[in-house]
């Protein structure tokens, strides 16, 4: 792995001679590594309810740079709350089957998907827009309430 | 000058922005505005529907075309995500492709 990769947003550095695609193959690879190497969990199958505490689990495309700084936010706020588990899954990985990462989750235009589990029940879930939204509310919540 | 954003939501000022036929569907909104295609629309931003595999614009006739946050030459869940042979095939000789904030390619 490119031990210059400190960020996720850096996934996407531009490299030349490397093409875009090339760019966003190499950062669909790197993915899992630098999930599992964060304060965060790499699912590559969906993860069975656990019963308690609250769980987060987010979608993510490795082509966007908007969902990559996404991660970089989740990732600061998983080092400084380990009580929450976040669950990161790659969009392009699943063959579509988004409704088994998060139950009820339905038609899906956009990434992020996003997920949030209380006491094993899934209690909010959107896409796009609306899960960008869920994580901000949520995270200025939680911190708030540190 | 001739603008295109391919997967574009009117963020770029002054473009065309491409999107592939999934918009038309119920349930659509913008990704990062929330807003739906109706509200972009009257908001002022003009779309061109099409497949990104099939850009419905004829070859060489783009000044700059403009990717921000898009797949680029693999399949989503939603299809084929940009091409970079589109990409080619539409822009002018010494249009430029911009994708995310860079300067990719300059059409020879």
């Amino acid at each position: 792995m490119d031990q210059t990769v400190a960020t996720f947003a850096a996934l996407l550095t531009t490299d030349a001679p490397l093409t875009p695609a090339d760019v966003q193959r190499r950062a669909s690879n790197l993915l899992p590594i630098l999930v599992a190497r964060s304060g965060m969990h790499w699912l590559a199958l969906p993860e069975p309810p656990n019963g308690t505490g609250e769980k987060l689990v987010v979608g993510i495309a490795s082509w966007s740079a908007h969902d990559l700084s996404l991660l970089d936010e989740l990732n600061a706020f998983a080092e400084s709350h380990p009580g929450i588990r976040i669950g990161v899954f790659d969009v392009d990985r699943v063959g579509g089957e988004f409704e088994r990462f998060i139950p009820g989750i339905g038609p899906v235009f956009h990434s992020p998907i996003v997920g949030r589990w209380s006491g094993g029940v899934v209690v909010e879930k959107g896409t796009g827009h609306d899960g960008r939204q869920i994580l901000n509310r949520l995270l200025a919540q939680l911190s708030a309430a540190a | 000058m001739f603008l295109v954003n391919l997967g574009g939501e009117g963020e770029v000022q002054g473009a065309l922005n491409q999107q592939g036929p999934w918009v038309l569907g119920p349930g659509w909104v913008s990704s990062q505005t929330g807003r739906t295609l109706a509200e972009l629309y009257a908001d002022g931003h003009r779309f061109l529907i099409c497949p990104n595999n099939v850009i419905a614009l004829p070859d060489a006739c783009v000044d700059e075309v403009v990717t921000n946050s898009v797949p680029i030459d693999v399949n989503t869940w939603l299809g084929p995500g940009v091409q970079s042979s589109e990409i080619r095939r539409i822009l002018k000789v010494g249009g430029k492709w911009y994708h995310d904030g860079n300067i990719r390619w300059t059409k020879p």
